[in-house]
């Protein structure tokens, strides 16, 4: 059956020296793979703060990530501070950060801020691909062993485990970026245009809040997890536009009070809604949800002045 | 399947294995148990329409190449177009003429009621239709002889690199290298696997990037200014070329791995000077269908110059719906007949004039002409890409009257800014092609080794880095 692919083989005159192109290919290939993967790594995690002697940690989504200025706040408080936040992350997510940036701390972090809103428990509990976001930090046996325990199948582990830059996208690219450029500016310029809005919630297009016992579950291991480390937590409802949760002012107040009952198990742990104040100004939001430039410069000054009050830092 | 899923990488290789391992006689059927597996893995029940389309155009081609009756012979040949285009009609354009003629009735006063269809558009049905009528009309003209074995013939509708988004392929060329015999070669392994690499790159790196702007602004374009729209069009300009040329370039290097020979589609066509240039550049093998098999029966350019026009706008207005049942791809057909009949008035201007010569050997006028069919097809695209006419001409609108800011600039911004550095990328390398430095197919390059071979593994690393997921081909619905 084989004989003629046989026979193929012996007459191909250039096979020696294009099997030889292919080796150095892939010799080729794979430098460059590890190169690029530890230039993006080591950027990735001075942008995220990872293994830095931080005091403050900060860790949620794009509302946070928007809502605080890191540099300003080390400004104002004298301190370091490590800003962990990724677009679209949900509870389960924010656990599995939080778990990923005590693993390589010495113990320095005194207060983890940690960012919530009225959607927290909406959703469909776990996110099936929330190992994702740790690929990049797959060379860590312990995320490694978290990543390989949750991947979808043997293909897409072994594919993010030997072939590097696939555990890089073009968010991770920038985030690497802006690490090495020390940038971690709010580029959101722009204004709400509350018509356009009034018009979707009009239609009623908009985001639903609503409770996940899964994700409620989540959220207390969380807790849990950060009462366990001895740090102060402050669970941080950044600034959304008040005519999204006027109309679930309800279903928010729950999820608030929810909130609140489960920080008061621990006197450590405290719920602080900066909205009131800002939620009525549609000049501080590029969207309904995220804060632009400037609105984020007047959050981060009344945040700094309640994070100095507390004196959490000055305990130790 | 999509060649841009991983699903394509284990097949792809597999088939070559076993292609090569089998004797001679049974590659045919081999590669046609693949093709319409590769096929009716998207959706098997459509594997019978090809079934069908094959069938019909076997049968019609054998009794028109049997028949000495011209009667008999063009009975045959109806009996294939009626059924192939009939098939097509009612998959792709049933629901838009039933549409229109019930919106017309209403114009005119009247009204009725109408079945809504509903119809799922089997992938690939326009190009698999075209590929077997062009081989019923050539043996009706006698150009070409019957093809008596009907794997071969079955397998010329259904091969599989060109299945679903061509290079509509011509029996001439591709149905005879189904009775050579082919040999395993490691060099049109490598060339092949830089076409595969390059068109992959094309479409997960560049195409599906530019999507998600062009898709979000095109999806409400009311809520975005002048600018914004204006850039969605750019991008879409390229997300297009690159996601076809792609398709394109992953067939080709399929294609050649196995020792086939497919006809190249795309050259360089955002470098053409003309709009007939354009149209010997863009979607090559369709142009030349459209070329042999309508304009020159109606009498090509050796006709009066009224019946020309009219030759001209039937081909542009038949290739516009041939993309799409919507007034949108008749529209933008009409636009380019609108350009070539400019084109061609202007040429005959220049030479009147006596300064077609002297322009010709201007670089700066020949980079004018560039950007000027650049800019004039870009106006074509929000046709193309515009959901109905109305909302094409409310975008055009905007584009020439709202300069105001701010500028959309996407999800986020730096996905944007990459989305614009790839296309400054992409031109660069279009240009070295187009000035024979980098290679286009098979042809030399002059760049060395070393750096060639640097540059194929930053474009899999890249591919890596910036690929967007499993996007589907937008010709795919053609």
């Amino acid at each position: 059956m084989a004989n003629d692919l046989i026979e193929d083989i012996r007459r191909d005159a250039g096979l020696r020296r294009n099997a030889g192109r292919m080796l150095l290919f892939l010799v080729l290939l794979f430098s460059l793979d590890y190169l690029v993967s530890c230039v993006l790594q080591k950027g990735v995690e001075r942008y995220y703060g990872l293994g830095s002697d931080a005091e403050i940690l900060m860790v949620g989504h794009s509302h946070l990530m928007l809502g605080i200025d890191k540099v300003q706040l080390e400004r104002r408080l004298g301190t370091k501070v490590a800003k962990y936040t990724r677009e679209g992350v949900n509870v389960a997510d924010r656990e599995v950060m939080l778990r990923h940036y005590f693993m390589g701390q010495s113990g320095r972090c005194r207060l983890v801020v940690y960012g919530i809103d009225p959607w927290i428990f909406t959703g469909e509990g776990l996110s099936a691909n929330s190992y994702t976001l740790f690929y990049p930090f797959m060379d860590n046996p312990e995320v490694d062993r978290y990543v390989h325990a949750h991947a979808r199948d043997r293909f897409d582990y072994y594919l993010h485990k030997w072939f590097r830059s696939s555990r890089y996208n073009v968010l991770l690219i920038n985030a690497a970026l802006r690490g090495y450029l020390g940038n971690w500016s709010n580029l959101k310029i722009g204004r709400l245009d509350t018509l356009a809005l009034k018009k979707e919630i009009g239609t009623g297009n908009y985001r639903r809040i609503g409770i996940d016992e899964e994700n409620v579950g989540r959220f207390t291991e969380t807790l849990d997890f950060l009462n366990e480390k001895q740090v102060a937590v402050i669970l941080l409802n950044t600034p959304v536009f008040h005519a999204l949760t006027e109309v679930q002012k309800a279903e928010q107040e729950k999820v608030f009070s929810l909130i609140q009952r489960l920080a008061s198990r621990n006197r450590n742990i405290r719920f602080v809604d900066l909205s009131k104040g800002f939620d009525h100004r549609a000049e501080l939001f590029f969207d309904p949800i995220h804060m632009n430039p400037e609105g984020q410069r007047e959050l981060t000054d009344a945040f700094s002045v309640f994070v100095d009050s507390m004196q959490v830092l000055r305990k130790r | 399947m999509l060649f841009n899923s991983f699903e394509y990488f284990f097949f792809l290789p597999l088939v070559v294995l076993l292609f090569f391992l089998l004797p001679q006689r049974w590659r045919n059927p081999f590669l046609l148990v693949a093709s319409y597996y590769f096929y009716m893995r998207w959706k098997w029940e459509f594997g019978f329409l090809i079934l069908a389309t094959s069938f019909v155009n076997y049968l019609a081609g054998y009794r028109i190449a049997e028949s000495g009756n011209k009667t008999e012979r063009r009975a045959w040949l109806l009996i294939a177009l009626g059924v192939s285009l009939g098939i097509l009609f009612y998959f792709k354009y049933a629901g838009f003429f039933v549409e229109s003629f019930a919106s017309l009735a209403e114009a005119a006063g009247f009204s009725f009621s109408y079945p809504v269809l509903r119809i799922l558009l089997p992938v690939g049905i326009s190009f698999f239709t075209f590929q077997a009528l062009s081989y019923t009309i050539d043996v009706y003209r006698e150009k070409m002889h019957c093809e008596k074995n009907p794997v071969n013939f079955f397998l010329f509708v259904s091969f599989f690199p060109q299945l679903v988004a061509g290079p509509i392929e011509r029996a001439s060329h591709l149905l005879d290298q189904f009775r050579e015999k082919h040999h395993f070669s490691s060099q049109r392994l490598l060339d092949g696997g830089k076409i595969i690499l390059w068109g992959l790159f094309k479409k997960v790196v560049i195409a599906d990037r530019l999507a998600a702007y062009t898709d979000i602004v095109y999806q409400n374009p009311e809520n975005f200014t002048g600018l914004s729209l204006l850039l969605a069009t750019l991008f879409f300009a390229f997300q297009i070329y690159c996601d076809f040329s792609g398709y394109s370039d992953i067939a080709i290097g399929s294609a050649h791995i196995l020792g086939f020979r497919l006809m190249q589609n795309f050259n360089l066509p955002y470098l053409a000077r003309s709009i007939s240039d354009f149209w010997k550049r863009w979607h090559i093998s369709l142009s030349s269908w459209f070329g042999d098999y309508v304009y020159k029966p109606m009498g090509g350019n050796r006709v009066p110059l009224f019946r020309w026009v009219f030759n001209i706008f039937t081909v542009f207005l038949v290739s516009g719906l041939w993309h799409g049942a919507n007034w949108t791809f008749v529209v933008w057909g009409g636009l380019h007949a609108c350009y070539y009949l400019v084109d061609f008035l202007a040429a005959k201007a220049g030479t009147a004039l006596g300064i077609r010569e002297r322009l010709e050997r201007s670089a700066l006028w020949k980079a004018t002409q560039t950007a000027y069919v650049f800019i004039i097809v870009l106006f074509s695209w929000v046709f193309f890409r515009a959901d109905s006419v109305q909302q094409a001409a409310d975008i055009i609108l905007r584009i020439f009257t709202d300069f105001s800011l701010p500028l959309y600039t996407g999800s986020s911004a730096f996905d944007t800014a990459v989305g614009l550095v790839l296309i400054l990328v992409l031109y660069g390398i279009q240009v070295m092609q187009y000035r024979g430095i980098v290679s286009i197919y098979f042809s030399p390059s002059r760049v060395p080794t070393p750096i060639r071979w640097a540059g194929y593994a930053l474009s899999v690393i890249l591919i890596a880095l910036l690929g967007v997921g499993s996007e589907q081909f937008i010709y795919f619905q053609f």
